[in-house]
């Protein structure tokens, strides 16, 4: 339900209110219009007043006493819950048992959530459960416990309603602070991608509320989950893009946390026993003060879990809990001692009291947080080479890593995020595949990234679109290539058009193209029915397309289709290009109108340069305003590392490593590019950084490239003078387009800076 | 934090209707302070059927901490707004742990769906009405607000109107919607 239908509601609830009881009914009907479910929700609330005298005029508390507990579990190992097969109890709570389940069809572990039938007989609760559990899932985002399904199953006399969602094999961030005290690097990693679920629920409407060590997990391979919407609010309108909107009023509970009694905490001597009290220590005085809390409350909290985390106390703390309130409300944080100075500041500006003082999005928080790391990681590298310790010597080849993921110390591992690496041979030179376009899909030389899980995900959710965007070379076709195979291996059909490879005569009109994409669909799905039999030149090109692709495809096919478009930016320059993204549009509000029909089975993968941002001026022309986006970022320094070592090592140590992250940021074509030229002419760093701006060094077409492109438009030329010269940005329109080009970084127009010292020392030869 | 006089607190009150976000800050620690430790105290008496009423709490606290001589009744009515809220809070909290406690033993205990899904006993569920009240205050956090000071607050139609600054009849009209609509919702 949403405010505005339930203002509706209202006001008809007093208007007949003020009528006789027997004028009511002719009286809704009338001004329900034919709006049945309306007049449904108004006599609802009719009846109800009639029953409701003395509702809530004062609860007995003798219900607060404990009831015995005469409960029996729902289910016994082995028992089917739709595809899942419970293996064993993890835990009960008030409402509810959780398992631990077995995916019989994906022959994978789950967290299975059964409701019992006493609790489902409420048809309006169960359908909004439902919703809000879908709405939730939206949110899509690998540090937030993913939903697998909901459904139910009749069991004795009732319905047993289940949630399936992801197990979590690790422990609570709780658990790890009972361990040992947490090194800074480590704690901003869980920080960052705590900060990364917040930010991502904030962005689907949701303020989490709740936020403390309990709820969040930590895996085994160091991905973070937050979970535990438990107290989530989910505000309505502005979840997704259209299909998975539900009405989206009211709670989002989402909650499969241990819920580890708070005496366990050392850090919080809060003496009633069995009082649940620990949410007062990560509370943000708005909240206790009772007001609305918004994103920035969670901010607050997540500033008191990494206090945490650092100080191995919390911020706020006192004897009882009405000392940590009055804490929270008025005590200045107590400082951090041994901390970096930046640390103490974003801990110390996330925990303001006045939340306008406070980062305004977690977006902001993980951003600082992010930077913060990763200077935090080079300095520590750079450390060891500059007090001249223990200069690494290359190691036989037999040996040829330097040092390994694993043994830094202090960092997150990372390799969770790593495919498996290539044993280092001898004849590595030879099996090395040439550098520029996609990497090969049996590559040994891919970098897994976070995308890469989300747009499998994407992908296996049958998401009517997904979007990978991102600056020029920076992987999106590999990821493409990568996501559509698993696609095949999931029994997917697949359809792949590489709009570079579309010859210009194909381009020339809207007819043209849709009809040689109707024809790469028949020859890719080998489908009985050719388009020049069914194409009808009465019939708009538009109504063609989409009624071949229905009738021919995937009416005919039982297998979702997943259409991969590569490159589609060269439509931008179409006249048509709107019309077509149109089209693709209307496809994705089809399904949200009508989730069981044909277009359901149907997946448009498309990928895209935010290069061609430079030349569209007005950024709100964006062709997607639909579907889910995922954004390609940069490698960051863990993962050149990696790639480093797969090459072989031709960077020596964390000296040589860090030197060339400065260089080139993470780049990831530049990055791959320069390991390929150090082992293929067994360059040293020293060489390669000598002609690394050159014409003919490994980099100088990438670079010719970008500046030709750039000279194509002399407003922005000066702009990136400016940016070269240190200055601002002088309007927030070019910083966009030079960011999403690829050319700069910053998070605005104060702070944007040349993507990597390669592109500041090229550009100043050339422009300045 | 500091013992402190029905004066000083009295003072904070007043101090905070004037518009001193500060003495607020400086006020409620120890409203929660009083109201928590009436309530546990009510609660050890485990009488049963004994009926206990979360306004009478708040009636007590005020006198305890107020000087009433020396305060207007719309200070009254802002003491009790607060209280309101932390009472829920306080009442809330209890609820959850008795559900803990309930469901304690060898096993790592799981928080579930828990209000979404709410049980339909024979009272008020405190943790169910916590979330159907958030829930209202999605769709018209007025009303949410008003249920919320009649019925953990005690306050009179009137004196919700003086702290909402909205006329009684609107209260009354947000209560009546607000009763009926929880009603549905808790049945």
């Amino acid at each position: 339900m949403t405010p505005e239908r339930y203002q509706q509601i209202g006001a008809l609830y007093h208007k007949a209110l003020k009528r006789s009881p027997d004028e009511r009914a002719a009286y809704l009907a009338e001004a329900c219009a034919g709006d049945e479910e309306l007049r449904r929700q108004v006599e609802a609330l009719l009846v109800a007043h009639e029953q409701a005298r003395g509702f809530l005029v004062g609860p007995d508390l003798s219900l607060l006493n404990p009831a015995p507990d005469d409960r029996k579990p729902i289910a016994t190992a082995g028992q089917r819950f739709g595809q899942f097969e419970v293996v064993s109890l993890l835990g009960a709570g008030g409402m509810g048992e959780v398992y631990l389940a077995r995916d019989t069809r994906l022959a994978r572990p789950v967290a299975l959530k059964l409701l019992p039938a006493a609790y489902t007989r409420d048809a309006d609760r169960v359908r909004r459960f439902k919703q809000e559990a879908r709405a939730a899932s939206a949110t899509n985002h690998p540090n937030i416990l993913t939903i697998f399904d909901i459904g139910e199953v009749p069991l004795g006399e009732g319905v047993t309603h289940y949630i399936a969602a992801e197990y979590i094999d690790g422990q609570t961030l709780r658990g790890r602070l009972l361990q040992a005290p947490m090194p800074p690097r480590e704690a901003l990693d869980v920080a960052g991608q705590a900060a990364a679920a917040l930010a991502a629920a904030h962005e689907a409407g949701i303020v989490h509320r709740d936020l403390k060590p309990e709820n969040v997990m930590i895996r085994r391979d160091g991905y973070v989950k937050v979970l535990d919407f438990g107290l989530a609010k989910l505000r309505s309108g502005r979840v997704g893009d259209g299909e998975t909107a539900g009405p989206g009023e009211g709670e989002t509970r989402v909650a499969f946390s241990p819920a580890l009694p708070l005496s366990h905490s050392p850090t919080l001597p809060l003496s009633t026993p069995g009082m649940v009290m620990g949410t007062f220590a990560y509370m943000s005085p708005e909240q206790a003060r009772g007001e609305e809390v918004d994103g920035r409350s969670d901010v607050f909290s997540l500033g008191a879990v990494l206090y945490e985390m650092i100080a191995g106390r919390v911020p706020f703390d006192g004897k009882s809990p009405a000392d940590v309130i009055a804490a929270v409300l008025s005590h200045e944080v107590r400082p951090l001692t041994d901390v970096p100075a930046e640390l103490e500041r974003i801990v110390r500006k996330a925990l303001s009291k006045d939340r306008e003082q406070r980062y305004q999005t977690a977006k902001d928080l993980l951003i600082e947080l992010k930077n913060l790391k990763l200077e935090l990681e080079i300095a520590a590298r750079l450390k060891p080479a500059a007090q001249g310790e223990a200069k690494v010597e290359r190691k036989p080849e037999a040996e040829t890593r330097t040092w390994s993921v694993d043994q830094i110390p202090d960092v997150a591992p990372v390799s969770a995020l790593l495919a498996t690496p290539p044993s280092n041979s001898p004849a590595l030179r030879e099996m090395l595949e040439p550098v520029g376009g996609a990497v090969p899909l049996d590559s040994g030389f891919y970098i897994l990234r976070p995308t890469d899980e989300k747009f499998r995900q994407a992908i296996a959710r049958q998401d009517s679109i997904v979007l990978v965007k991102g600056a020029r070379q920076v992987g999106k076709t590999s990821l493409l290539a990568r996501g559509l195979q698993q696609a095949r291996e999931a029994g997917a059909q697949v359809v792949l058009t590489d709009f570079q490879s579309l010859s210009a005569e194909y381009l020339e009109s809207i007819g043209q193209l849709l009809l040689t994409l109707a024809n790469a669909f028949a020859d890719q799905l080998d489908l009985d029915v050719t388009p020049d039999e069914v194409w009808k030149p009465n019939r708009g090109p538009g109504v063609n397309f989409e009624q071949y692709l229905r009738r021919e495809a995937l009416l005919k096919l039982s297998a979702p289709i997943v259409w991969g478009l590569d490159e589609i930016d060269r439509l931008f320059t179409c006249d048509f290009g709107g019309e077509v993204f149109g089209l693709f549009r209307s496809w994705h509000n089809k399904r949200a109108l009508d989730p069981a029909g044909q277009w359901r089975r149907l997946t448009l993968a498309i990928a895209y340069a935010t290069e061609a941002h430079l030349f569209i001026t007005d950024l709100n022309q964006s062709p997607f305003n639909v579907g889910t986006r995922l954004q390609l970022e940069d490698f960051t320094f863990e993962q050149v590392a990696e790639l480093n070592e797969r090459y072989g090592a031709p960077l020596k140590d964390k000296a040589e490593i860090a030197r060339y992250y400065r260089l080139l940021s993470g780049h990831p074509y530049l990055v791959r590019r320069g390991l390929h030229e150090m082992v293929t002419n067994n360059l040293g760093l020293t060489e390669l950084e000598a002609g690394a701006v050159s014409e003919e060094g490994p980099f100088g077409d990438h670079l010719r490239r970008l500046l030709i492109s750039l000279n194509k438009d002399a407003e922005l030329c000066d702009v990136v003078r400016a940016v070269l010269q240190g200055k601002p940005c002088p309007a927030p329109e070019s910083f966009y387009r030079l960011r999403s080009a690829g050319l700069a970084i910053g998070e605005s127009t104060r702070d944007i800076r040349p993507r990597c010292q390669l592109y500041a020392t090229y550009l100043e030869r050339h422009l300045l | 934090m500091a013992e402190t006089s029905p004066q000083s607190i009295t003072q904070l009150l007043i101090a905070w209707s004037d518009g001193d976000q500060a003495a607020l800050d400086q006020l409620i620690p120890h409203v929660y302070q009083e109201l928590r430790q009436q309530a546990e105290f009510y609660l050890r008496q485990e009488r049963p059927g004994h009926l206990l009423q979360p306004t009478a709490l708040v009636n007590e606290a005020y006198l305890r901490l107020i000087d009433c001589d020396h305060i207007q009744w719309q200070n009254r009515a802002q003491f009790f707004a607060v209280a309101a809220q932390l009472m829920r809070r306080i009442l809330v909290d209890f609820a959850r742990a008795r559900d803990y406690a309930k469901r304690g033993g060898g096993l790592r205990q799981v928080s579930l769906t828990e209000a979404t899904i709410a049980p339909r006993e024979k009272n008020t569920d405190l943790v169910a009405l916590d979330d159907a009240l958030n829930t209202l205050a999605e769709l018209d956090s007025r009303q949410s607000r008003v249920v919320e000071l009649r019925f953990f607050g005690g306050l009179k139609l009137e004196e919700i109107a003086e702290v909402l600054k909205v006329s009684v009849g609107t209260v009354r009209r947000d209560w009546s919607l607000a009763q009926a609509w929880l009603y549905n919702e808790l049945k």
